[in-house]
């Protein structure tokens, strides 16, 4: 699917027009500098301008508006890389099934949540400022009741390099200092300094592009950064072994992975398909960890392209934890030996293909699919789709061979 | 083979009973590329007492066993992986056990035919041995032990034992350790023959192949089999009483923050309307009265009294010859007394107008479109409107869009809070 790209002197459009779907979706970036201080912030921002806005100043009348506009889906993330990106991305019924005019107002609402947020006395409304922070506290407070986070979070503190995968997006106790109004005025800035890039996708015209157009006029401006499409690491001296001792039941096992000097195929095609074999689902940890040896309900792994790593996971009884790191370590070498089958080949590019196939089916992955391609370089999914009937057993086994042991991290579950 | 046509979003359901007692419900979707199938039965984790088939005495089976049997479908006699055969197509493949019912599914972009009829020989050539489901039960157990590590889980297994005075949910979907490990394979053929029957088990299909053709798949591949005639489900008839189990229950835990969960109880009967408008027409008030159009929410939160919004949900169990409908109230707290008070109090307020009550229908029809959405979308509508009313049709999407506010008030007049189960999970 093609996208056409308008653009405009102080930000840019991409959209996708297809009649294939019932609802519209738009995705507005904003890309900025960051500090790793300044991530708390970003996540009550990204909570208070979600729930009210300068009209609707409380969530009731909010929440009533939203039912008006038969219910768009509206979400707020950030994510942190080299550079800050607040996504807002809203996904709602194209008028033609609700009435006419919709599309517009719908479109309007959702650029007041960033243009026109709730304030008072210039800051930040101070009701919505304090129940905003206190779920915050509630929600830092709530994820120490999760293994899987705690487990992710102490993993990725351990990684020396200031790579994205090491960078910890969610918010903190301790960076909670700042009042409504320095939060504002940190929200007004962040907003003047961002680019701005727009995706839409649905049935578009150019009326939808000129209300689009109406609300960022003269509300954005110029901005330019670049970011950071790869990391080249150090080599590892010493692989390292870490544990953390919890009282939780069950004992969680992160393993790292650098990956040296990877050429673009490798970092795009090569590593989705090497990423499959080892810990898609029906993977060597999959059949050996799990399966074979019954030591998991959960083993995977999972691949950070632009931080250059590779990283494998399981849940696991404490007493299996050697038994465990073997094994999945043996399927990595298995990579490296150059044990890879046709079957365990053809099975990973199907499956890799398909879901590319499937992208299309979903209008929001449509929309976040164009977002990495422009945003991130990555590939578009034709590209891909090409490039994953040539890959040949030989680049796995080079691209194995690039892979260096860092460290092994244990959650232990001392219960 | 008939359509259902559900016109209030101009969309198609081909339906069809095969002579085993199969049924198949299929939505074509020629836009999308991907197909998406569920093979559903009618067993679960609550379904452990029951009369095995060829059999005449009552038995009860270690609670998880309904879990285990799904994850033992996967391994099949030939040793050929289900994972990988599906992964040669690329296609995803997954079960899931819920308290009532179990699903197998599949979803991908080709092969649609061949992954079909594998879903359908797969789900029906059961092959335990001994040494098979002894290795699996330290991925299960595993499995377990995550849940261990989820309070959530605890609390919510809490909620629904308290509710029912039957020992119906005095069980968990994936079962102690202890009964994990006593797990035979004889438990396991005798639970697949009781239960595993074509006239128990349903089809979900969303693809964009020939509807016809794809029926005539189905029936080519069922006739094939031979399945028992005259197949009758004997399980356990538990008594439950009109009354909660346990009106009220703290339980200390390792946890950073506390909630409270405030439930009701009523039977359907007592409402005098159907079960759609009973369920719609709660749902409607509580999102009035403690949801997003309440000020009640905000309030407490900006009082300190609760730490992040109310949630709710509704929830349908039938016992013998009665259905029981549930209502339950969450929150994070550690002034759940207070809370309960102020709670109670707006439940019995009536502080609902037409005009609130007017957003809701206006949502409605925009929440099926919604759905209809992607593959996925149109699934969970199947799956959803099949286990709310055990079957598909307009008639229920009718209802639905009908709901009146005069109605509504007739039906929430009957509603009141005699009859309570609190649950209090405290902070350690």
């Amino acid at each position: 699917m093609k996208y056409k790209k308008i653009d405009l002197n102080d930000y840019e459009i991409y959209y996708l027009n297809t009649n294939k779907f019932k609802t519209i979706d738009i995705l507005t970036f904003f890309i900025s500098d960051y500090d790793k201080s300044d991530i708390t912030k970003d996540n009550v921002i990204t909570e208070f301008l979600i729930n009210t806005n300068n009209r609707f100043k409380d969530e009731v009348s909010m929440s009533k508006n939203n039912m008006e506009l038969y219910e768009p889906r509206i979400s707020i993330n950030d994510v942190f890389t080299t550079k800050h990106a607040k996504m807002i991305d809203m996904r709602f019924l194209n008028e033609k099934y609700t009435e006419e005019g919709m599309n517009k107002k719908t479109i309007d609402f959702y650029y007041s949540l960033i243009f026109d947020p709730n304030i008072d006395k210039g800051g930040f409304d101070k009701t919505n400022f304090d129940i905003t922070v206190d779920k915050i506290k509630s929600r830092i407070k709530m994820d120490k009741e999760m293994p899987r986070v705690i487990a992710f979070n102490n993993f990725i503190k351990n990684i020396k390099e200031d790579v994205p995968l090491k960078v910890d997006s969610s918010p903190k106790l301790k960076d909670l200092k700042f009042n409504r109004k320095e939060l504002y005025d940190y929200y007004k800035n962040e907003i003047d300094k961002s680019k701005v890039v727009v995706f839409v996708t649905g049935e578009i015209n150019d009326d939808l592009i000129n209300v689009i157009k109406s609300n960022l006029d003269k509300k954005v401006k110029k901005n330019d950064y670049e970011i950071q499409k790869y990391f080249d690491l150090d080599k590892v001296i010493k692989a390292r072994e870490i544990v953390k001792k919890t009282d939780f039941n069950q004992s969680i096992i992160y393993i790292l992975y650098k990956i040296y000097n990877m050429t673009r195929r490798e970092r795009n095609v090569i590593l989705p398909v090497l990423n499959e074999i080892l810990g898609g689902s029906s993977s060597k940890l999959f059949n050996n960890v799990r399966e074979k040896n019954s030591l998991a309900y959960y083993v995977y792994s999972s691949f950070a392209p632009t931080s250059s790593m590779l990283y494998l996971s399981a849940g696991i009884e404490k007493s299996n934890y050697k038994k465990a790191v073997k094994l999945m370590k043996e399927q990595v070498n298995e990579l490296v030996n150059g044990n890879i089958t046709d079957e365990e080949l053809n099975n990973a590019l199907e499956t890799l293909s398909s879901s590319l196939i499937e992208k299309e089916d979903s209008i929001v992955s449509l929309t976040h699919d164009i977002s990495t391609v422009v945003i991130y370089d990555r590939m578009t999914s034709e590209e891909l789709l090409k490039e994953n009937k040539t890959v040949t057993k030989e680049e796995i086994i080079n691209l194995a061979k690039k892979l260096d042991l860092d460290f092994v991290f244990l959650l232990e579950g001392d219960k | 083979m008939k359509t259902i046509k559900l016109d209030i979003i101009d969309e198609n359901i081909y339906y069809d009973k095969l002579d085993n007692g199969l049924e198949i419900y299929l939505i074509k979707k020629e836009k999308f590329n991907s197909s998406f199938v569920s093979f559903l039965t009618n067993f679960g984790g609550l379904d452990l007492e029951f009369i095995p088939i060829n059999e005449d005495k009552m038995v009860k089976m270690p609670s998880g066993i309904a879990h285990f049997l799904e994850h033992k479908l996967f391994e099949q006699e030939n040793g050929e992986s289900v994972h990988d055969f599906y992964n040669k197509s690329g296609a995803y493949v997954n079960a899931m056990t819920g308290y009532k019912k179990t699903r197998y599914i599949f979803k991908g972009s080709n092969n649609f035919k061949e992954n079909l009829n594998y879903l359908l020989d797969y789900v029906q050539s059961p092959y335990f041995t001994d040494k098979n489901v002894e290795k699996e039960k330290g991925i299960i157990l595993e499995e377990a032990r995550m849940d261990l590590d989820n309070p959530d889980v605890k609390f919510r297994e809490t909620i629904f034992k308290n509710l029912y005075t039957s020992e119906l949910y005095n069980k968990t979907i994936i079962g102690t350790m202890d009964d994990i490990k006593s797990i035979t394979k004889e438990d396991l053929y005798r639970c697949y023959n009781s239960f595993y029957h074509p006239s128990n088990m349903v089809l979900f299909i969303v693809t964009n192949e020939d509807e016809k053709e794809v029926f005539n798949l189905i029936k080519q591949n069922q006739n094939k089999k031979k399945f028992k005639k005259d197949f009758v489900i004997k399980k356990k008839e538990y008594i439950e009483e009109e009354k909660v189990n346990i009106e009220k229950e703290i339980i200390e835990e390792n946890v950073q923050e506390s909630r409270v969960c405030y439930s009701l109880k009523f039977k359907l009967s007592s409402f005098k309307a159907t079960k759609v408008e009973v369920v719609d027409y709660l749902f409607i008030m509580l999102g009035i009265l403690v949801g997003n159009l309440s000020k009640f929410n905000i309030d407490l939160i900006t009082k300190k009294i609760i730490k992040d919004n109310i949630s709710y949900s509704i929830n349908w169990q039938k016992v013998k010859n009665e259905e029981y409908i549930t209502v339950s109230i969450y929150t994070l707290t550690d002034k759940y007394n207070k809370f309960i008070t102020l709670l109670e109090k707006q439940l019995l307020s009536k502080n609902y107008t037409k005009e609130d009550f007017d957003l809701f229908k206006k949502t409605f029809k925009s929440d099926l479109n919604y759905y209809f959405d992607s593959v996925n979308g149109i699934m969970n509508f199947m799956i959803s409107e099949y286990d709310f009313n055990g079957s598909i049709s307009n008639e229920t999407l009718e209802i639905e869009n009908n709901l009146n506010y005069d109605k509504f008030k007739e039906i929430i007049g009957k509603f009141n809070i005699k009859n309570k189960s609190i649950v209090i999970m405290k902070k350690q």
